[in-house]
């Protein structure tokens, strides 16, 4: 299987990195106001409706780092399991 | 009768080469010294202790600063009596820097994968010149694998190639050639786009 960096189309590509862009300026201004901007907003405003408990702010993002680092060594032990030499025999 | 000798010794802080601090110590006091070094300074005509400030201390000290700093307000270790806000604000700090740090490498990978520039004609003209080379050494009775590793053009309408070939460990660049246009400005700071590694050719 050969590792080609074949020029892609730039629709996709475009369409994907703008999509990154995109999801990580949502992420970015909703984890924001959940942070920094509603401990000064009244507790019986509406808007706290549309967010979670203020705990959930930590656990969620460990949880999800957790779930990276078990997907980023799955995929180290995977490859290096695909990549072992058969030991040689004298 | 065994006695103890008292050394008077002193503490030098050194940054950017000049002297910054400098202290008289005897061996009553105990301290932690990190990235010091015991001397003799022959002007000051005693041992000396050289803390050298490098920017793995550097980083360290504002580092431990800013957690210090950030442990006072949320364990309310000084009883500053802060108003609620502001220690709500405080306790997920850490947490939320990591997430806007990871939010901005998304968004310049995602913005850095949108603007990247592709050849298609030359793209297309490379894959024909390497199957007619690949055939004619085909011919020549040598198996070989050759793969486009990767294609960058730029805005200035440069374009860079590099091109590996070769079986398992047996890797080498054929090709790294660069075609420019009369009024763009060759950029040869530019580090090579590829390497070749043995997991490329599986």
């Amino acid at each position: 299987r050969p590792f080609i960096n074949t020029p892609q189309a730039t629709g996709a590509d475009q369409a994907v990195g703008f999509g990154l862009v995109g999801f990580s300026l949502l992420l970015f201004t909703y984890y924001t106001i959940w942070v920094i901007v509603l401990p000064f907003v009244d507790s019986d405003h509406v808007i706290h409706s549309y967010f979670l408990p203020r705990e959930y702010s930590v656990i969620l993002p460990g949880v999800a780092a957790l779930i990276l680092l078990l997907c980023v060594g799955t995929f180290i032990g995977v490859i290096t399991w695909k990549n072992r030499k058969p030991k040689k025999v004298d | 009768m065994a006695t103890l000798k008292l050394y008077k010794f002193t503490v030098c802080a050194i940054y950017n080469k000049n002297i910054i601090y400098e202290t008289e110590l005897s061996n009553r006091n105990t301290f932690i010294l990190t990235g010091g070094f015991f001397n003799y300074n022959f002007a000051l005509h005693r041992p000396t202790i050289f803390i050298t400030m490098t920017k793995l201390l550097e980083w360290l000290l504002g580092v431990s600063l800013i957690g210090v700093a950030w442990g006072l307000v949320t364990f309310d270790l000084l009883d500053l009596q802060l108003p609620p806000q502001y220690r709500e604000l405080a306790w997920p700090m850490p947490v939320y820097l990591l997430v806007v740090f990871g939010c901005y490498s998304l968004a310049t990978v995602g913005y850095r994968v949108a603007t990247f520039n592709d050849c298609e004609d030359a793209a297309k003209e490379l894959q024909a010149q390497i199957k007619e080379a690949k055939e004619d050494l085909k011919k020549k009775g040598l198996k070989m694998h050759m793969h486009v590793l990767s294609m960058e053009s730029s805005a200035v309408s440069f374009s860079r190639v590099c091109i590996c070939i070769g079986q398992g460990m047996n890797t080498s660049f054929l090709n790294q050639f660069f075609l420019m246009s009369p009024n763009s400005e060759s950029d040869l700071e530019m580090n090579p786009l590829c390497s070749c590694t043995r997991a490329a050719f599986q």
